[in-house]
């Protein structure tokens, strides 16, 4: 049988293969080794096997060929665009270091300010005359041959994505070949300067009329869970201690802000003691401000007596999945406390943890991956009562959870936070009311822009189609 | 690769590991083959392994940056400013004696990363709008479906759109992820679970191809 070898990991894979059944590499569009007169495939591929073993003299075509392309390694890369990165690395270290310490070998750590006294110069990369660094290595037409493997690449999938698919239920089979993919500049509604208009108009109009309205009305649609999740929090006894989980930082803020935060009011109105940990580097810091404002909206007196009797910092807990299931059975060794936060008799509470296990557990998450570890790994060895508060997107992930009984409450999205907000019984302050609107109204133009962007995309295709 | 002396090495390091790793993961499924003392003090120890692998990724990437530096390879002048960052960074860290918590700490934090990663993280957005407009299409295979479901859970989780929407809208998103996607999202969790147990066992009787 007629194989191909995959220009990735060299499988020999069926000629006909989309994918290489080893490493997993794209196929479709390449062809087999050429099998010159008399020549049979085998020795085709053999003779391939010992040119990438020992690469030969160039031929004068294939020189040729290397002028047309730009560069000597423009076959290579072509063929294989997902190495032409490492190749060019190599190329790259073997070039500059080959000037010092020969080709090949690793220079040493520190070899005087050559790399600051001739520095690569940027203009090099994009023109295509002199000026690269080194003139056995030519820059420039790499990078392009890098770009075109990239668009390569793009094209291949586009091709993939619209004729390789099955078709799915309910779409008319010839839907997929006759979809035209729209040219680079764009016709009538295409053109990309449509989508650059509403963007802008959009972030004006933010920025000119967000903190103008009030949403107002009922309030938002509260999904199942959200009950749950408040009904848990409210039975809590005075001193209970919670595990908190925060497994978000500030990329997600500006969604799980609006989730975490009502949860953590109503935990510090009913008094309860928070050991806030997290697995991410940024997550303690991220848990502090929201703690914070959490303390601010309940007007306490004294902050900082508050946090030091009711939060202790467990601050950043490394290790992964891998360091979860400690926490389950000995807290006091998993968490790595802050001294300055929390006094001996609070370091006692923790070890406590490990027989009669948190009161409840509180995980605050943007991926579902988190709620899933801890309901994995960690809910099964203390038995827990475990609630989460996550984004939007990670709801439907966990649901499951919720219907199976392994979550106690699930609050998710930012209507999830809302609808709980307004279960607290308390008066929210100005500032408090004009961040959350501030917010809010981001969420608005945000989707606004989207859905406009999706109706106009498709009043674009529709057009383009009927246009002969 | 290895010599003869250090192939047997590793194979007794990586029994070893093994056995740990066994001892670690039969305590979760109830099966003790260890006291749960020892199990704990495991998973102390990868804890501590843990912070060793942060400790090495940040030397790693240390080491690389100035490699990159010191050889002037492409883009050298962003690998001088990740250094000099970081070092700032470290230097803020250490030199106060409320550590993370320090003022100057706190400063970067709020003026530097979380900006930063909210930035980065926004751009999503804007790939996400590009894609929108791009591919969500009623004319494309199965667009019809996906169109329809984006545009019901944006309408029932927009604040701004929720005054408008009407119960019956409401109640049918609630059914569709109540039951339909329920199901899918069961049987993704479900697959996947299964998936990973065979590949497991694949590799544990060395069939794997």
């Amino acid at each position: 049988m007629a194989t191909s070898e995959c220009p990735h990991c060299g499988y020999g894979n069926p000629v006909e293969s989309q994918f290489c059944v080893h490493c997993g590499t794209v196929l479709a569009g390449q062809k087999a080794p050429p099998a010159s007169d008399g020549e049979s495939a085998e020795e085709a591929e053999e003779q391939s096997g010992d040119e990438e073993a020992a690469p030969s003299e160039p031929s004068e075509e294939e020189e040729e060929q290397e002028d047309a392309t730009g560069s000597s390694g423009a076959g290579v890369s072509g063929t294989r665009p997902h190495l032409a990165g490492e190749e060019e690395e190599a190329g790259e270290e073997a070039g500059v270091g080959g000037s010092g310490s020969g080709a090949g070998g690793p220079g040493p750590l520190l070899r005087g300010l050559g790399g600051l006294l001739e520095p690569a110069d940027p203009l090099s990369y994009i023109s295509s005359g002199s000026g690269g660094l080194d003139p056995t290595v030519d820059r420039p037409t790499a990078l392009m041959v890098e770009l075109r493997a990239d668009e390569e690449e793009r094209g291949h999938l586009r091709r993939l994505y619209a004729e390789n698919l099955p078709t799915a239920v309910g779409a008319s089979p010839d839907a997929a070949a006759n979809f035209v993919e729209p040219s680079r500049s764009g016709n009538g509604l295409q053109r990309r300067v449509w989508l650059e208009l509403i963007l802008l108009l959009g972030m004006a109009g933010a920025l000119l009329w967000g903190g103008q309205s009030s949403p107002g009305g009922a309030g938002p649609h509260a999904l199942p869970g959200l009950e749950e999740a408040h009904w848990q929090i409210d039975g809590l006894q005075p001193n209970s201690l919670v595990l908190v989980n925060w497994a978000y930082d500030p990329a997600t803020a500006g969604e799980m802000d609006l989730v975490a935060q009502p949860l953590i009011e109503h935990l510090l109105q009913k008094q309860a003691k928070l050991i806030v940990f997290s697995q991410l580097p940024g997550g303690p810091a991220s848990a502090r401000r929201v703690i914070a404002r959490a303390e601010e909206s309940l007007q306490r007196p004294s902050r900082s007596q508050i946090t030091a009797n009711l939060v202790i910092e467990g601050g950043y807990l490394p290790g992964g999945g891998a360091s979860l299931p400690l926490l389950g059975v000995a807290p006091a060794r998993a968490l790595p406390v802050d001294p300055s936060w929390v006094d001996l008799r609070e370091r006692f509470s923790i070890a406590g943890l490990g027989d009669a296990g948190p009161a409840l557990t509180l995980v605050i998450a943007a991926h579902a991956e988190d709620v899933r570890r801890w309901l994995e790994q960690v809910q099964p060895l203390n038995g827990g009562t475990v609630i989460a508060a996550t984004s939007a997107v990670v709801g439907p992930s966990v649901r499951p959870y919720l219907h199976s009984g392994q979550l106690a409450g699930l609050v998710s999205g930012w209507d999830g936070g809302s609808a709980y907000g307004r279960r607290l019984d308390r008066a929210r302050g100005a500032v408090e009311q004009a961040r959350s609107l501030r917010r809010v109204s981001g969420l608005n133009w945000g989707v606004g822009i989207l859905i406009v962007s999706v109706l106009l995309g498709n009043a674009a295709g529709l057009t383009e189609r009927r246009r002969p | 690769m290895f010599s003869s002396r250090s192939s047997w090495l590793n194979r007794i390091v990586l029994l070893v590991v093994l056995a740990n790793a066994g001892v670690i993961i039969s305590t979760r499924l109830g099966l003790p083959l260890a006291p749960p003392a020892a199990a704990t003090t495991l998973y102390g120890w990868a804890l501590v392994l843990g912070g060793f692998a942060v400790l090495l990724g940040i030397a790693n990437a240390v080491r690389f940056h100035l490699v990159r530096v010191q050889r002037g390879q492409r883009e050298w002048l962003l690998s001088l400013l990740l250094l000099i960052v970081f070092a700032l960074v470290l230097g803020a860290g250490v030199s106060s004696p409320e550590g993370t918590t320090g003022l100057l700490s706190e400063w970067v934090f709020d003026a530097v990363l979380a900006p930063g990663q909210a930035t980065l993280f926004a751009l999503t957005g804007i790939f996400l709008l590009s894609a929108a407009y791009h591919f969500l299409r009623v004319d494309r295979p199965g667009g019809l479906w996906i169109l329809a479901g984006v545009l019901l859970m944006l309408l029932v989780q927009t604040p701004f759109l929720y005054q408008m929407v009407p119960e019956s809208v409401v109640e049918l998103v609630d059914w569709l992820l109540s039951w339909p996607v329920m199901a899918a999202m069961r049987g993704v969790l479900l697959g996947g679970a299964l998936a990973v147990l065979f590949i497991s066992l694949r590799l544990i009787v060395n069939s794997a191809k």
